[in-house]
């Protein structure tokens, strides 16, 4: 979170461009990792991120703090533009459809050869799991949201959700297995 | 495993599309009376995005490049053209038409008070299958007279295991 | 003695009649003599010889039981080809649409392990006797009842249903076109697009929920009774998202200059 986010968010609201800047500016980062991790091709995940600000930023007006993380509504929205990105694409996502420049991108920021191919591995375990246990690995143990803020995201409980995240960690260990 | 997902951490975006991003995002805000200069929104920008990458961006905006913009030129708003979607409305009407086969019976007769003699639900239910059936040419209409009744398979198996 | 059937029966006497026609449609052209599907004259047959014959007994039990295995044996083929048929409306739908395919294959699978169980049944007509005729009939009566037809009523909802994924893909392409083109031509800066495009996506997504609660429902067995309910309302859902393209349209026509247009 931001120091001062309540008040920069309230900037934002009153259409104070810079105040919503410093939101994209912190926030960007970590929409456009969830989605890229999510659909694999630099120009979609560019194209969805860009979508989910802009929706926030037609819809920040109707954003209210009340035990509702501005994050977990970032995510809320994320999650809505992948799904129904996936309907216009109406087809399963294939390890050998990836694009390269997925493989670039975990490259580039991976010095370690072995070290990249662990990775590697890790994302292609990632994008066998389903949509929702995705969600959770990628929220809580890539971006560090809490269980209460990703409850929110996913609008179910927190009990649900550690419970997902039990049964996903799980899944993620079980393909991960030599 | 976590050690790994946290490597994940990473990825970024390309910060030539998070300039050009952000700027289209912000230019879309309406402007305050203590307005933040163009150098001012740039400045932030460039402490996030480095002097270069907003050069650049600069430039790719100006020669019209920026991944799925870039099939735009020429505009083409084909997508709101009123004969493509007249023609998709319809094949919706059509097959809306094919769900109500049948159904708008069953609802009326559920919504009505049942009379002593009224099917039973799970005879009205068959009664919008069969219709359905007709409406995709698997069925005749059912007879409607006593004289022309045809023996069904099922009659004909409750005959056979008397 | 024929009885009336018990208002029960009628769960499946109606819902099968159109199957019975298929044969009439399909085959009647084929036959010389009398149509696969035509048990009237059996029954009467079978009613008559019950009802009034006074001769010799073991030559009515002889004949009667000839007449019931003949008209057993009608009975089976004609539920066999009914079956038939509904596959093979099952195997014309598109498989262009992933998720169309197993809920396809899981009807064909189901079919031709109907078409399965009339064949085995059809092999045991020639050693019954009367009684284990009667057994017969009753045993294929109930698992028609209890299993066929739900299943049969439900490749109906199937064939309507997976008619209707290429309308949803063509919507779901057309709203991703659409906003991209409304971000192009800057017309989110209109109060009113904004509006009428954030409605489509809310519209389509809810159409698009709906759609995936029916492929749910087709999946079940036993078959919810109200999964033709669902897919209307998809459709419903579907029809509202493209009267605000059309609202869209209009005001794009009127923001745009005709120049620009293509």
């Amino acid at each position: 979170m931001l120091d001062g986010e309540k008040r920069i968010i309230q900037r934002a609201k009153r259409g104070e461009a810079s105040a919503f800047g410093l939101l994209y500016d912190r926030y960007q980062p970590q929409i456009y990792r969830f989605i890229f991790l999510k659909v694999s091709r630099r120009e979609e995940a560019e194209d969805l991120t860009h979508q989910v600000f802009l929706q926030a930023l037609q819809h920040i007006g109707e954003y209210e703090d009340v035990g509702f993380p501005f994050t977990s509504w970032l995510y809320r929205i994320a999650r809505n533009e992948v799904i129904d990105h996936y309907r216009t694409k109406r087809q399963a996502i294939s390890l050998d459809d990836v694009a390269p420049e997925y493989f670039a991108t975990l490259d580039r920021a991976m010095e370690d050869a072995e070290r990249r191919m662990d990775v590697r591995r890790v994302t292609d375990a990632l994008k066998q799991l389903k949509p929702e246990y995705q969600d959770v690995i990628i929220m809580r143990f890539i971006e560090d949201l809490s269980p209460k803020e990703i409850a929110v995201a996913l609008q179910k409980s927190e009990g649900a959700v550690k419970l997902l995240q039990h049964r996903a960690v799980k899944q993620l260990q079980q393909l991960l297995k030599p | 495993m976590m050690d790994l997902l946290k490597q994940l951490k990473r990825i970024t975006p390309d910060p030539s599309f998070s300039a050009r991003s952000r700027i289209e995002l912000l230019a879309q805000m309406p402007m305050r009376i203590v307005r933040p200069s163009i150098w001012q929104l740039f400045g932030e920008s460039m402490a996030s995005a480095g002097a270069l990458a907003l050069v650049g961006m600069l430039l790719l905006v100006a020669v019209g490049g920026f991944s799925a913009w870039n099939f735009l030129t020429p505009l083409r708003i084909t997508s709101l053209d009123p004969a493509g979607l007249t023609a998709e409305a319809e094949a919706i009407d059509i097959q809306i038409q094919l769900a109500g086969v049948g159904y708008a019976d069953l609802q009326a007769a559920e919504s009505t008070p049942a009379a002593a003699d009224a099917p039973l639900p799970e005879r009205r239910q068959s009664i919008a299958t069969h219709k359905l059936a007709e409406e995709l040419g698997l069925a005749e209409p059912a007879p409607t007279t006593t004289d022309a009744h045809t023996v069904t398979i099922d009659e004909a198996l409750d005959a056979l295991a008397e | 003695m024929w009885r009336p059937l018990a208002d029960k029966h009628w769960t499946a006497v109606t819902a099968v009649l159109f199957l019975c026609a298929v044969l009439l449609l399909g085959v009647a052209r084929a036959e010389t003599e009398t149509p696969l599907c035509e048990f009237t004259e059996s029954i009467k047959e079978l009613e008559g010889l019950q009802a009034d014959y006074y001769g010799d007994p073991a030559f009515r039990v002889r004949t009667e039981l000839a007449i019931r295995k003949r008209l057993l044996v009608m009975v089976i083929d004609c539920a066999a080809q009914e079956a038939r048929s509904l596959r093979q409306k099952i195997e014309e739908t598109s498989t262009e649409h992933d998720i169309v395919v197993p809920i396809r294959t899981r009807f064909l699978e189901t079919l031709n392990g109907a078409l399965q169980h009339y064949a085995d049944a059809r092999s045991r007509v020639d050693t019954l006797g009367i009684g284990g005729s009667k057994d017969l009939a009753r045993e294929i009566r109930v698992w028609r009842e209890n299993t066929y037809t739900p299943t049969a009523t439900q490749a109906l909802n199937f064939l309507v249903w997976a008619k209707n994924q290429e309308l949803f893909s063509a919507a779901n392409g057309r709203l991703a076109d659409i906003r991209t083109a409304i971000r192009s031509l800057k017309l989110t800066e209109d109060e009113k697009a904004r509006a009428l495009l954030e409605g489509s996506v809310v519209s389509l997504r809810a159409a698009n929920e709906e759609n995936d609660r029916a492929r749910g429902e087709l999946d079940q067995f036993p078959p919810p009774a109200n999964t033709l309910g669902v897919i209307r309302t998809s459709l419903e859902k579907l029809a509202h998202t493209y009267e605000l393209f059309f609202s869209l349209s209009e005001l794009a026509q009127k923001l745009i200059p005709l120049g620009e247009k293509q």
